[in-house]
């Protein structure tokens, strides 16, 4: 079976082969495992409502320190529209074509490092406060940590505020050590615990004033109808401002965190010898579409896949604090770059992303890659083109889009754009070729050697 | 009472009713007997039946004239074990992942031999050193009897298995049976060693040569003369009408034992064979262009009434289709074929699929970690071929820029990764339009591809 490559011309390949490992910057050469890691995950937080990408309520004035002290991602994508896939994709660097983990009844393949594994067998003491649920330490994804807390609190979901005591401590046990620490919460994913957006819609009193922000809730709002208990009400734009304006509070409650966490760290003397890297799994729908929250309609809008992302990390240059990177990059780069700002060779690791250090050190709008790509399951899936073209495919339907034209992904062009249609179709079934994990440990074959011999002779090895 | 009684009439007439639907509806109300014959190798365009101009199978055509005949049946891989597993699974390769010889059909997959025995079908099979047949494959997944051969000579297949065959109905044909009956004598190597041959007249320096794959026969066939081309293939067709044979003596024996009747047949290939097509070697598993992929597939049996269906049909749609005609509920077994108990009905019929795919594994290397891999969707009027390599580990031979891990490029013998074809006027698939044909055709076509791998 084993035919000859010879005399094949290799046609094209696509833009990440581009990819030539980097000498990794000052950081990464300075030593290796000379920082702490911290990364911190705010599940469901959606970029456009940080105020650091202008939006005009004072969301997140210490996430946007971070920003300006670090580097800005203004075009980061996630590899999932939902939280399991997309953490698996944050600690295995692969795509969900690859790590597979799509479905709550299964576990990440024993055979996928994380980098948490990497870390540890580098010396890292490594610890994960989650607030549980698709970050519970049932999928795998608890690999390589020496503790991974799981919120365990009396509400339906935990938030930051609860784990703030614990982080504290974690961080003076390990204030000596080299260590990793992962941050993960629920504060901007419903129910919204905090106090009826008291911070930016005080005195509100419509159909909304004393419901929880929770999926039964969100679940009874159909375009500008709310049905509740057998009764329908109108929703006026005032009560749609409202679930917002508990969403923008749930941020602020987030932002807050991130307050305390950098005071800790300076307190300690930690901050200028910790990588920060802060994200989010995947965004939210605010109504974009006339539906709240993400219902497992798997939706992979703009509003549902752009996420943000920030590294802040010791040794880069004043000149470079606060850079905006506008190329495109995912959560699939986070385990790469973090162990390259680390100087930690990636052993075993099957690492589908890129080290983003190469953008942040030189040239920060050098698009690394043609595209990226976002997965829901294995049938639908988003392609999003450096050059602003979008598809959304799913069985029968195919959406192309025009995000510079279109950032709203109103207008759907693939009928009149067929040559563009094509060539995305084309360039995601070569990309899948590339990233899908055809393995199976229930077909493989142990093979006795008359069979072998046989199927020697029958030209068949 | 009376009302009662009123009732139990009208149940009685509904059930009357139903009864005469079904019976008309399903042609086989009674069970019959299954017969499926895999002739290896055989290329749906030199049987007779399909129109070839040599005599290579009068006894198929016979049975061909009394049955239906599927004029663009496609098999779903292009080389025996992924094909077999589709046909016996009705899943895509892409779906049972039997796609290579490191690869088996994993256990949970539900075969049809599997379901016909829980059906109350007794299951036999009966092959000759086809390896791929193999146990260690898991193809005889739900045969009571499972008889592969213990020589080592490939051939001849059917001087064995027939035999075989007929001794094991002797003492089980009371009962309803099914049985898988496999031919490898169409399969290369060529059938130099029998006497039905079409080109006694040739003497040159094929006379001694041993046509078979891995042999200096095959690293010669790119130097072949027309001449040359011209005898191998009567040496493939010989191995056709050698095969007939046994189907004509099949047949004459089910007559004598009054079995006919009661015996549906469903005569098929795994894949067709490349002869020459294309300046490329006489060999199978490289493509799935027509020539591998285009093979026969004819269903006679009891009320089933002579006809030709041009729609495309997959092998995958021969499960479900026997399922349907014996009322055997399959809705939990999620096939991915479709039953093609209705097209055997006269009339104008709805075509079961839009489009037919296939794929195959042109060529592997584990040590190398790479994978050649062709994949095609095929409409009723167009034809699109992709053509990957796909690396899991970086190699060294190749430039440093690409090796990053992880990553597929296109490629197919060094033309373009993508192929297009318009059936309607290149049946041949001679002319590439895929860097110049319609945008909507491309979008189209590769829409289906990637959905289904």
């Amino acid at each position: 079976m084993a035919r000859k490559l010879s005399g094949r011309i290799i046609i094209l390949f696509f833009s990440c082969l581009l990819f030539i490992p980097h000498p990794v910057l000052a950081a990464g050469s300075q030593g290796q495992g000379k920082y702490n890691l911290i990364l911190i995950v705010i599940n469901s937080l959606r970029p456009d409502h940080l105020s650091l990408e202008g939006y005009p309520r004072a969301t997140s004035p210490q996430i946007d320190i971070l920003a300006r002290e670090g580097i800005y991602f203004n075009q980061a994508f996630s590899q999932s529209c939902w939280t399991l896939p997309s953490l698996a994709t944050i600690f295995t660097s692969q795509y969900l074509s690859s790590h597979k983990l799509d479905a709550r009844d299964k576990k990440v393949s024993p055979d996928k490092r994380t980098f948490t594994q990497t870390l540890k067998e580098n010396g890292y003491a490594t610890n994960a406060f989650t607030c549980g649920l698709d970050a519970a330490a049932v999928y795998g994804l608890e690999k390589g940590f020496d503790r991974y807390d799981v919120y365990s609190g009396s509400k339906p979901v935990g938030v930051f505020s609860d784990m703030l005591p614990k982080v504290k401590r974690s961080l003076r046990e390990n204030q000596g050590k080299k260590f990793f620490l992962f941050l993960h919460s629920y504060d901007t994913h419903p129910p919204y615990r905090y106090n009826q957006g008291e911070s930016f819609d005080k005195g509100y009193k419509g159909i909304f004033n004393d419901l929880p922000m929770d999926y039964n809730t969100f679940k009874g709002i159909k375009d500008h109808v709310f049905y509740q208990k057998g009764k329908q009400a109108y929703i006026s734009e005032e009560d749609f401002g409202h679930i917002i304006a508990c969403y923008d509070d749930a941020i602020k409650q987030a932002d807050n965190f991130i307050g305390s966490l950098i005071a800790e760290l300076k307190a300690l003397s930690l901050y200028d010898k910790t990588v920060i890297i802060l994200c989010s799994d995947h965004g939210e729908e605010l109504g974009d579409r006339g539906t709240f929250n993400r219902f497992g309609n798997q939706n992979l809008y703009q509003e549902v896949v752009r996420v943000p992302l920030i590294i802040r990390y010791p040794g880069l240059s004043k000149a470079r604090q606060g850079r905006r990177v506008s190329s495109l990059v995912g959560l699939v780069d986070i385990a790469p770059t973090a162990l390259g700002l680390l100087g930690i060779p990636a052993k075993g690791n099957d690492l589908q992303g890129i080290n983003l250090s190469i953008l942040i050190e030189s040239r920060p709008n050098k698009q690394k890659r043609k595209f990226i790509a976002s997965e829901s399951s294995r049938d639908k899936w988003a392609l999003i083109r450096s050059d602003g073209w979008k598809l959304v495919h799913s069985p029968g339907n195919n959406e192309l889009y025009d995000l510079n034209r279109d950032p709203g992904e109103q207008v759907n062009l693939s009928e009149n754009k067929p040559q563009i249609l094509a060539d995305m179709l084309q360039e995601f079934i070569i990309w899948r070729q590339g990233h899908s994990d055809d393995s199976q440990a229930d077909n493989r074959i142990e093979f006795d050697p008359k069979l072998i011999d046989n199927l020697r002779k029958s030209g068949y090895w | 009472m009376i009302r009662k009684r009123n009732i139990l009439f009208v149940l009685f007439g509904v059930f009357l009713s139903i009864a005469c639907a079904l019976a008309y509806l399903r042609p086989w109300a009674k069970r019959p007997n299954l017969i499926l014959i895999c002739l290896d190798a055989l290329r749906a365009d030199h049987l007779g039946c399909y129109g070839y101009s040599r005599d290579t199978t009068p006894n198929i055509d016979r049975l061909a004239s009394e049955g239906v005949v599927f004029e663009k049946a496609f098999s779903q891989s292009s080389f025996t074990l992924p094909s077999i597993a589709s046909l016996f699974t009705s899943k895509y390769v892409s779906s049972h992942k039997a796609d290579r010889i490191e690869r088996r059909l994993a256990d949970s997959q539900i075969t049809l031999a599997e379901v016909l025995k829980a059906s109350g079908y007794n299951t036999a099979a009966f092959i000759y050193n086809a390896t791929q047949f193999d146990p260690v494959f898991g193809l005889n997944q739900g045969f009571n009897t499972y008889s592969i051969g213990e020589e080592s000579d490939r051939k001849p297949s059917f001087a064995k298995t027939l035999p075989a065959c007929l001794d094991w109905l002797k003492a089980n044909r009371q009962k309803p049976f099914f049985i898988f009956l496999h031919s490898n004598d169409i399969h290369e190597p060529y059938h130099s060693v029998y006497e039905n041959f079409f080109d006694p007249a040739y003497r040159g320096r094929l006379d001694n040569e041993y046509m078979a794959s891995g042999t200096p026969f095959h690293k010669n066939n790119l130097k072949r003369t027309p001449r040359e081309v011209e005898h191998i293939i009567a040496h493939y067709d010989g191995g056709i009408k050698y095969a007939d044979t046994f189907i004509g003596k099949l047949i004459k024996q089910l007559e004598e034992w009054g079995l006919l009747e009661k015996t549906a047949i469903i005569i098929f290939s795994d894949h067709g064979e490349i002869l020459s097509d294309r300046g490329k070697q006489f060999c199978h598993g490289f493509s799935v262009h027509d020539e591998e992929a285009h093979v026969p597939l004819i269903i006679s049996g009891p009320q089933v009434k002579a006809l030709r269906v041009s729609c495309q049909v997959q092998l995958i749609d021969v499960m479900p289709t026997i399922l349907d005609l014996l009322r055997i509920n399959r809705k939990n077994l999620k096939l991915e074929g479709r039953s093609l108990a209705p097209l055997l009905r006269p009339g104008v019929k709805n075509c079961p699929h839009n489009y037919v795919y296939a794929e195959c594994i042109k060529g592997e290397s584990q040590e190398e970690g790479f994978i050649d891999r062709e994949v095609m969707v095929r409409s009723a009027s167009w034809k699109l071929i992709g053509s990957f390599w796909r690396f899991n580990k970086p190699l060294a031979k190749y430039p440093k820029s690409v090796q990053l891990h992880n990553y597929s490029i296109i490629s197919t013998d060094g033309k373009d990764g993508f192929e297009l074809y318009y059936l309607e006027n290149d049946p041949k698939e001679a002319r590439n339009l895929y860097y110049d044909g319609p945008s909507k055709i491309k979008a189209e076509l590769l829409d289906k591809l990637v959905s289904n791998f």
